[in-house]
């Protein structure tokens, strides 16, 4: 798989199953920054995305025995992220609707984490910008993060989405487009002089 | 004005790798000389950009904005939880009681985050994570650390009492010698 999510060793998954606890470890480790991120790019809310990766990793430990190997391990892993980001919008009765619900912004312009080591001009940059992230759909966002962001091609990441290439590159160039013009009318006196 | 409204177009559409190329070329190209993209498009967009100081930072503005959305998206997987991950795993090859192993792990985790990662949510959910990764209990085969008044007693699984102002779940898996923890 190319791109940049991490290709978790076959052997180390396989050691994690018979119950070597160190692979156990190395497998969490590997996958965490990887479900995190995922979680991240459904839930648009870090809040929300650490309840979701806890609830990835616990479900990932569970049910470990299940995976069979007869398809990539992140791509099983991207099944229960989805499943386990469907049922806490269950459980929690809530369907977002980030691109019409305007304190999406705020929430996320308030909750991103800031800190000594970045700088806060960056820090606000990226909070900018998580906050027009939110904006697109969550089936848009999943794409520009898997394509556009961490250099999948379409089949790639069609393959780990359980969808049809075409469908990756009808999404991808919408979220581009808009995603794109929300960054430039971020900066107005250059919207502006494009018309 | 047309030549930008043209190259708008492409400035919305082009995939990252060509956006960088064609930045990097215009940065480099005597705006008075033919681009030389891979295609007549590609060298009239490189043209432009070369040209053009609105469209050039029009540009340079959506390049910066990806590589800041692909930053913010990687923040927060490095809030220490490797520290508490090792202290844990120290712990835990020495049979000490596994609540005792997440308190060390989630001070050890606290020890190491900067300060923005120390809020009690992120700290629950970092410690959530790391017991759910580690806390692989098997049942109990020696002496119990805790004195018995303070640990209930079960007729299987491992005997455990959450740390004050705490849930703990205990969740079995088909391995007979690995039981998850959740605290949170």
């Amino acid at each position: 798989m190319r791109g940049r999510t991490a290709r978790i060793p076959e052997r180390t998954v396989s050691r994690a199953r018979q119950g070597d606890e160190a692979a156990l470890r190395e497998l969490v480790e590997a996958a965490y920054p990887t479900i995190r991120r995922w979680a991240l790019v459904r839930t648009g809310d870090w809040a929300d995305a650490d309840d979701l990766t806890q609830d990835v990793l616990v479900t990932m430990i569970r049910k470990l025995h299940t995976f069979q190997g007869d398809a990539p391990f992140e791509s099983w892993l991207y099944v229960l992220t989805r499943n386990a980001a469907l049922d806490r919008y269950r459980r929690t009765a809530r369907t977002r609707r980030f691109e019409d619900d305007p304190r999406a912004e705020r929430e996320m312009t308030l909750s991103a984490p800031t800190g000594p080591d970045r700088s806060a001009e960056g820090a606000e940059l990226r909070s900018a910008l998580l906050a027009l992230f939110r904006r697109l759909p969550e089936r848009q966002r999943e794409v520009v993060d898997l394509v556009e962001l961490q250099g999948m091609s379409a089949s790639e990441a069609a393959e780990l989405m359980g969808v049809e290439p075409v469908s990756v590159r009808a999404h991808l160039f919408k979220a581009r487009r808009t995603l794109r013009s929300l960054i430039l009318s971020e900066r107005p006196e250059l919207a502006e002089e494009l018309p | 004005m047309t030549d930008c409204v043209v190259h708008r177009e492409r400035l919305l559409e082009a995939s990252p790798p060509e956006l960088r190329q064609a930045l990097a070329r215009a940065r480099a190209t005597d705006p008075r000389a033919e681009g030389v993209g891979a295609g007549i498009d590609s060298a009239r967009f490189e043209t432009h950009l070369a040209s053009c100081p609105t469209c050039l930072a029009a540009a340079e503005r959506v390049v910066e904005g990806l590589d800041a959305l692909d930053r913010a998206l990687d923040m927060g997987p490095d809030m220490g939880l490797d520290m508490g991950l090792d202290t844990a795993l120290d712990d835990r090859s020495s049979g000490v009681d596994p609540v005792a192993i997440l308190e060390r792990a989630r001070a050890a985790a606290g020890k190491g985050r900067p300060s923005w990662a120390r809020s009690d949510r992120m700290a629950a959910a970092l410690l959530a994570a790391a017991a759910v990764a580690l806390v692989f209990v098997r049942p109990p085969s020696g002496p119990s650390p805790h004195p018995p008044s303070a640990v209930a007693a079960r007729p299987t699984g491992p005997d455990v009492e959450a740390p004050a102002g705490r849930n703990v779940a205990v969740l079995s898996t088909d391995n007979p010698d690995i039981t998850v923890l959740w605290i949170f």
